[in-house]
């Protein structure tokens, strides 16, 4: 867009344009009198409108909370429509763009709408009854490639149908969209959150970095989002949304509670994606009577090397068949005892999963702590991390990787001198450094015995080429004999949330009796149709699509006021 | 006209935490703080550690303050024998321009057990040939870092037989480690199958006590090969060799060397070729063995990142 069509733009938009948004934002954040409370306030407050606050800091069109893939599309599809709107975002600038801006970045797009549907009910087990609203999916899905292309993004479709689920029906539908960057660069998300990027700052759109959603202004008689409470700096900034609210802040992952709410009791996941989804989204939503779904859902990817995840708050490393330097290492438990099958791959896995096995008898986990054991070959075969030069294979990918969170030594030794890596002569010594806290608070250290014997079962298996307790594919799988010995510590790393609040086919949110919620929209992982089964590339592309269809809906409705 | 005496009550503690636990030889840390009921200051005095009344140390108190006067941290070793031990940290009564302070003491216990040690086995080839000679290193590993060179490690068989012998070496494994170790060469039994086999390290004989430690090793044996399998492993865009791949083709495991080769002496038949390798993706086929034959496995690279949403 051009600078005079950004202009007409403007003009054509609310009074408060870009510019008198900028000296008003300027003096009102620059002073305490944002603290304003709302008008509940009642003696002060406006008659009997007491849900309001005793002014509006800034206003907005379409106030959208959450600057990824759906908040981008959202503001874009608004801006289009000729209404102005404002993002907000907690993470700072450079650190925006939420699980978009960080994970694979394929899009599973089907070709046809009806083949998708089946694939889409027979994915969700009966957890999306809503036809209308699948049919949406698909169709904006096949839209989508389209819409980013004319932002600049480009994708290749892959050659051959590329299902997670080949013998499900309408499996052979969905083709992987994959995007294509400069020449050298590994593929990603990131790629196409240049682009969308690229346009929002393009057309002038606004957005306010370090600036959490907290709370929703309603109208408690009309029901009507009104509004956004959100905190910048410590302080509170009323928004007026004249048009509609449009959540687009993601999912829990970073919520502990919740996690132990809704999903593992006292598990601490090491989080693959963006560190700002602490779920703000969740709570607001719960706060006005939204109807929630999916919580039950978790996507996982791997395991992760605990201590320096906990540290940076973002999965580092990655232990995975196929992705660390060699393949010859087991997982154990404070046993000292291999409890899983190491080759599984549990990227969206919604089998069972041995880690989170719970002894009743002892009120704690059964199999937490657990380490990672290798010998010296695995240690010195390569980095096992990500580093600058490497962000590609075994990089662990995600947000830690795109934002260099940590660069990883190409030798293994500055983690070694960190004490993320633990290394001993022999493994009863190694056992005797392997200490840990379980998720009910106890400290184990691992068992000597526990863990030689199975070491040596371990080895024995590999030379026999069948993994008979656990099942691991044991191709390309060599013992763990040769001195010194290594463990580090691992945790499951979690790739994101998609519990929160229904949506309809608009969008729009919806209460515990199925109806909208006014001017009120979810989009992207809070609330995500995709809530058991998970193809992957799925929640990419409907952050982005539910974007552009909550943007365009709540552009369309007449001012509150 | 007389003078007179004061007489200053005193307090004696150990400050830090002390584990009731050590191995013999090993350090004991401590550090003791005196305090005066006059609040006086006791620098330059000193405190002394007894053991059944022979004295074991002797420090001074070199700070002062509002807690009291303290020692620095200081370390004394802990007896070289087994056994329960009654140590008492005494301030001696002490007169000087007319103030008494009287003697104070605090007592701890603990008792001081073996060192302990553990050991590995590796190299161990798998499989090995019927009834043929092989060879594999043992090391021992003293927690407490001990000397071990020429001390003597056993090998048994799954029958408790006694099959080596032999002496550790002088240098650690690895130079900033203390596994002491030495290659032995056993003979493989004459019957396939699956054996356990166990090292033993003896610390009988041993000036300072030290546990005995044993380590459990597992090898399969097999009928003599018949064939010579070379596999070279390059890399397919470069044609250039990889070291370092695992290439399996079970029972049979293995790395290649700087030329990107793996040699295997194999039995006629088929096999499900494996090779892995940082980097690149893994290479997967089956072989057919029916005479000496070399197989050249060219690796992809990898390039995708792997995490998908």
């Amino acid at each position: 867009m051009s600078t005079d069509e950004v202009k007409k733009h403007q003009e054509k938009v609310s009074p408060m344009s870009r510019r008198n948004f900028l000296k008003t934002a300027g003096a009102v954040i620059g002073t305490a009198a944002v603290a304003s409370p709302l008008a509940a306030c009642t003696t002060t407050g406006q008659g009997d409108e007491f849900w309001l606050p005793e002014k509006w800091d800034l206003e907005a069109d379409v106030v959208v909370v959450g600057f990824g893939g759906g908040g981008a599309t959202t503001a874009l599809a608004a801006f289009d429509a000729g209404v102005e709107p404002l993002v907000l975002e907690a993470a700072p600038d450079g650190l925006e763009g939420g699980n978009s801006g960080c994970c694979g970045g394929l899009m599973s797009v089907p070709d046809s709408v009806d083949e998708a549907v089946k694939h889409y009910k027979y994915q969700l087990f009966g957890t999306a009854k809503d036809d209308e609203l699948l049919r949406t999916v698909a169709e904006s899905f096949q839209k989508l490639p389209g819409q980013l292309e004319k932002l600049g993004a480009k994708f290749t479709k892959s050659a051959a149908p590329n299902p997670y689920f080949p013998t499900a029906p309408g499996a052979s539908t969905f083709y992987a969209y994959r995007p294509v960057g400069r020449e050298g660069e590994p593929s990603g998300a990131y790629i196409t959150w240049r682009s969308l990027r690229a346009a929002i700052d393009q057309k002038g759109i606004r957005v306010m970095y370090d600036t959490r959603g907290r709370e929703l202004i309603q109208n408690v008689k009309t029901k009507e989002i009104l509004g956004v409470v959100a905190e910048k700096d410590g302080q509170k900034l009323y928004i007026k949304a004249k048009k509609g609210v449009v959540l687009a802040c993601g999912g829990y992952e970073l919520d502990q509670d919740r996690i132990g709410w809704y999903n593992h009791p006292g598990v601490k996941f090491s989080n693959v994606g963006t560190p700002y989804n602490r779920g703000d989204g969740v709570k607001m939503c719960l706060s006005v009577n939204t109807d929630m779904w999916h919580n039950v859902s978790l996507e996982y990817l791997g395991y992760a090397f605990k201590v320096p995840s906990d540290i940076y708050d973002c999965g580092i490393g990655a232990v995975y068949q196929g992705v660390l330097p060699a393949n010859n290492f087991m997982m154990v438990n404070a046993k000292g005892k291999r409890f899983v099958n190491e080759s599984l791959n549990i990227t969206h896995w919604k089998g069972p999963m041995e880690v989170f096995d719970f002894d009743q008898a002892n009120a704690d986990y059964f199999n937490m702590p657990f380490w990672v054991i290798f010998d010296d070959a695995l240690y010195k075969a390569g980095p096992l991390g990500s580093s600058q030069d490497r962000p590609g294979p075994g990089a662990g990918g995600g947000w830690g990787t795109i934002h260099r969170v940590y660069d990883w030594s190409i030798d293994n030794n500055k983690e070694l001198n960190a004490g993320w890596i633990l290394k001993a002569d022999t493994l009863k010594e190694l056992a005797g450094k392997m200490k840990g806290t379980t998720p009910g608070g106890n400290t184990v250290t691992a068992d000597a015995a526990g863990l030689e014997d199975a070491v040596s079962r371990f080895n024995e298996l590999v030379v026999a080429g069948v993994d008979s307790d656990f099942g691991r594919r044991m191709n390309g799988v060599t013992t763990i004999e040769k001195p010194p010995f290594y463990a580090i510590e691992v945790s499951v790393m979690l790739v994101n949330t998609q519990g929160g609040p229904l949506h309809n086919k608009h969008g729009q949110t919806l209460d515990v009796d199925g109806n909208p919620i006014p001017r009120l929209y979810t989009v992207g992982e809070l609330g995500s149709v995709f809530g058991w089964l998970y193809q992957g590339g799925s929640n990419f592309p409907e952050a982005m699509a539910f974007g552009y269809i909550a943007g365009e809906h709540a552009s369309a409705l007449e001012d509150w006021v | 006209m007389v003078e007179e005496i004061q007489i200053h009550h005193t307090d004696t503690i150990i400050v830090n935490d002390v584990p009731t636990e050590f191995y013999v030889g090993s350090s004991i840390v401590l550090k003791i703080r005196v305090s005066c009921s006059s609040g006086c200051d006791l620098r330059s005095k000193t405190v002394e550690i007894l053991a059944q009344d022979a004295v074991v140390a002797e420090v001074e108190l070199s700070s002062f303050g509002e807690t009291g006067n303290e020692t620095d941290e200081f370390i004394v070793p802990a007896p070289t024998h087994l056994g329960e031990h009654r140590w008492i940290v005494v301030f001696p009564a002490q007169e000087q321009e007319g103030v008494i302070h009287q003697e104070s003491s605090a007592l701890f216990s603990f008792i001081t057990k073996p060192h302990a040690t553990s050991m590995a086995v590796w190299d161990v080839p798998s499989p090995i040939a019927l009834g043929t000679y092989f060879k594999c290193k043992v090391g021992v590993k003293c927690l407490s870092e001990c000397d071990l060179a020429g001390k003597t490690v056993v090998l048994r068989n799954d029958k408790g037989h006694e099959a080596v012998e032999s002496l550790l070496g002088t240098t650690p494994w690895t130079p900033e480690g203390a596994l002491y170790w030495t290659e032995v060469e056993l003979k493989a039994p004459d019957v396939e199958g699956s054996y356990v086999w166990e090292a033993a390290f003896c610390a009988s004989d041993m000036e300072i006590p030290h546990e005995d430690a044993s380590y459990s090793f597992r090898f399969r044996t097999v009928a003599m090969p018949d064939h010579m399998l070379t596999v070279e492993v390059v890399a397919q865009d470069s044609k250039k060799p990889i070291k370092g791949a695992d290439v399996t083709l079970p029972p049979f495991i293995g790395r290649t060397d700087e030329h990107g080769i793996a040699r295997f002496e194999v039995h006629k038949g088929d096999y499900e070729l494996s090779v892995s390798k940082y980097e690149y993706e893994i290479f997967e086929t089956t072989l057919k063995v029916d005479d000496d034959i070399s197989f050249k496995a060219e690796l992809l690279t990898l390039y995708d990142t792997f995490w998908l949403r």
